[in-house]
């Protein structure tokens, strides 16, 4: 155990410790499909042999799915990381604010009513839809929760489940007038799926995500202080109204931008931050980061699982980060105190 | 114009007005001043507004009017950094769901002095180990804070105060929920604490302490303050049992001139 406080030098190794495995995951994930290939035809083919099917499976499908799977899981954990800690509460995760709801009643619309929108640039109709309703819930609940000294917590809590359960209640009315083949693909956006073919929709996700992301992580020292309490990190000199608010906001867009794409994917947001507490501690520098490289890795892990277990067709993967995830985080629990 | 011949006080507080949203309740303090190198005790029922005024005074709550001067400055113009290198605040109590080690927790009172990244340099390590020596916590330092009793827990927050190397301390009922062992101990470490060069308010619940170990009480009631002053010009029967009601009974410390106070018995037998 480490004596004095933490050096930037200690941070990079213990950033190490979790990059390290998460790299070797997202190199390995692709070599895994549904189908089988033979990753020297790939090589043969980038190094200007005869271009081949492997080659266009493994370059152009599952490359981006990794990836995808990759930049999902890691977003949700480092959302769920900064969420529990300015919300003072250890089951918020990026959904407790009522994103979701909200990104629901956008995609569903889009299938429901196809003739609604196109697409437009890089964006799916769904995807553009879901985006927009995923920033009117969020601008909904930052107006009901502020104050003139900054955010009210509490509101922001309450606002955001209230916000989930009219979503549900929308949703519903929806899925009523929805037809059978039409309720299908809803249910399959609802199960939150990463079935993505193609470089398009990792383009899509980056004009929110990447100052989502980058917002967060610049806040880390600060998350360190809240977890002391408001007052606290106040007296210390930290601006807590100002934090409050940007987390709000970074963790807002960066989830809205995830949750449009893939649907609502449970579990990688609420225990990936915890397991990693619980492994090397609860200094943020290292907790933000490391929770992107912990969630990402579960989430490529799980998402390989979803497409080989029961191949041709593909689970979606919420179901295997449930059934893995809780399992291990049980084990987790159990093993250390808490 | 008036020539300015003494260094303004530490703190200094004018016309200051406060009300909460929804509610009739509204403190009010005219003139009020810390002085260097003092203890002041504030003292007062529940509900009689010692937390609002601390929190006032460290600039986390926005007055409705008046004016907070640090050192001369308006409060209002300063950022947070700035007000936390002159003026540390303890809250009443802080949130458990994080298990810090105790030096990181020590490292966050580091924050108005550092740069990006909040990586301590030798120096800031210098004054970390002077702020655990200082309340007694050097012990302590890689302890986890679910290891702590209640007594080291405060000694520890302190610490994290007196790292950002303020020359005024706000404290809230720093000595709640502490054995009577270790309120001593906690007001020697404060004595310690003022003899140096700080200028310190506490609220406190034990008028016993307040009586024995601080020059100053500010006596507050219903938002107001009732009387203030030097120890035994406020701890006087009259004064206190026109806020604390006649149950009290005032007598004299047996080492000193102090007055300490006593529950009134209905029927002494």
């Amino acid at each position: 155990m480490m004596k004095g406080p933490i050096t930037p030098r200690a941070n990079l190794r213990l950033l190490l410790l979790y990059g390290i495995p998460f790299a070797a995951i997202l190199g390995i994930a692709p070599l895994y499909g549904s189908e089988s290939i033979r990753f020297s035809d790939v090589l043969h083919a980038i190094y200007g042999g005869e271009w081949s099917a492997a080659a266009e499976i493994f370059l152009f499908q599952r490359i981006p799915r990794v990836m995808l799977a990759a930049l999902v899981g890691g977003t949700l954990a480092v959302v769920g990381a900064s969420f529990q800690v300015i919300l003072h509460n250890p089951l918020a995760e990026p959904y407790t604010l009522g994103i979701t709801g909200g990104a629901s009643i956008g995609a569903a619309s889009a299938i429901l009513f196809p003739s609604l929108l196109t697409g437009w640039w890089v964006f799916g109709a769904a995807q553009l839809l879901a985006l927009a309703g995923s920033i009117l819930v969020l601008l909904m609940i930052y107006t009901i929760a502020r104050r003139p000294e900054g955010i009210s917590i509490y509101s922001l809590l309450l606002a955001g489940v209230t916000l989930s359960i009219m979503s549900a209640g929308a949703i519903l009315f929806l899925r009523y007038l929805a037809s059978p083949h039409l309720l299908l693909q809803m249910d399959r956006w609802m199960m939150g799926g990463l079935d993505v073919i193609g470089y398009r929709e990792l383009t899509a996700l980056f004009p929110f995500l990447l100052p989502g992301l980058g917002i967060l992580l610049s806040c880390s020292v600060e998350l360190n202080h809240l977890t002391m309490g408001e007052e606290l990190a106040s007296g210390h000199g930290v601006n807590v109204a100002a934090i409050q608010r940007l987390v709000f906001i970074g963790g807002g867009l960066a989830t809205a931008a995830v949750v449009s794409l893939s649907g609502p994917i449970g579990f990688v947001g609420l225990i990936v931050p915890h397991a990693v507490r619980q492994l090397t501690g609860c200094d943020h520098r290292i907790v933000l980061p490391a929770s992107f490289c912990l969630g990402g890795s579960f989430l490529v892990i799980c998402d390989t699982i979803a497409r080989t277990a029961f191949a041709p067709t593909e689970l979606p993967v919420g179901i295997i980060t449930a059934l893995i995830g809780g399992p291990l985080f049980i084990r987790l629990l159990l093993r250390t105190r808490l | 114009m008036t020539l300015m011949i003494h260094p303004p006080d530490p703190l200094h507080i004018a016309a200051l007005r406060y009300a909460y949203p929804d509610s009739d309740w509204n403190l009010k303090v005219d003139d009020l001043s810390l002085r260097q190198g003092e203890l002041t005790a504030v003292i007062g029922p529940n509900g009689s507004g010692k937390s609002t005024l601390l929190k006032l005074a460290a600039g986390i709550l926005k007055p409705s009017s008046g004016k907070i001067y640090l050192s001369g400055r308006k409060i209002e113009k300063m950022d947070r950094r700035s007000i936390a290198r002159i003026l540390g605040y303890l809250p009443q109590s802080t949130p458990y769901e994080f298990d810090h080690r105790v030096v990181d927790v020590v490292c966050m009172g580091r924050y108005p002095h550092l740069t990006l990244g909040g990586f301590m340099q030798d120096h800031d390590m210098e004054i970390i180990e002077d702020s655990l020596r200082q309340t007694d916590a050097l012990s302590l330092r890689n302890r986890r804070l679910s290891q702590l009793s209640g007594g080291e827990r405060q000694r520890v927050l302190l610490a994290s105060v007196l790292a950002q190397e303020p020359s005024i301390l706000l404290l809230d009922e720093p000595a709640n929920a502490l054995d009577f062992h270790h309120q001593i101990r906690l007001f020697g470490i404060l004595r310690r604490l003022v003899r140096s060069g700080f200028s310190a308010a506490v609220i406190l619940h034990d008028l016993n302490f307040a009586s024995l170990y601080c020059e100053r009480i500010i006596l507050m009631n219903q938002g107001r303050i009732v009387s203030e002053g030097k120890t035994e010009d406020v701890l006087k029967e009259s004064i206190v049992q026109s806020v604390y009601g006649s149950e009290i009974l005032m007598a004299k410390h047996p080492q000193s001139q102090r007055p300490v106070v006593f529950p009134r018995l209905e029927n002494p037998s």
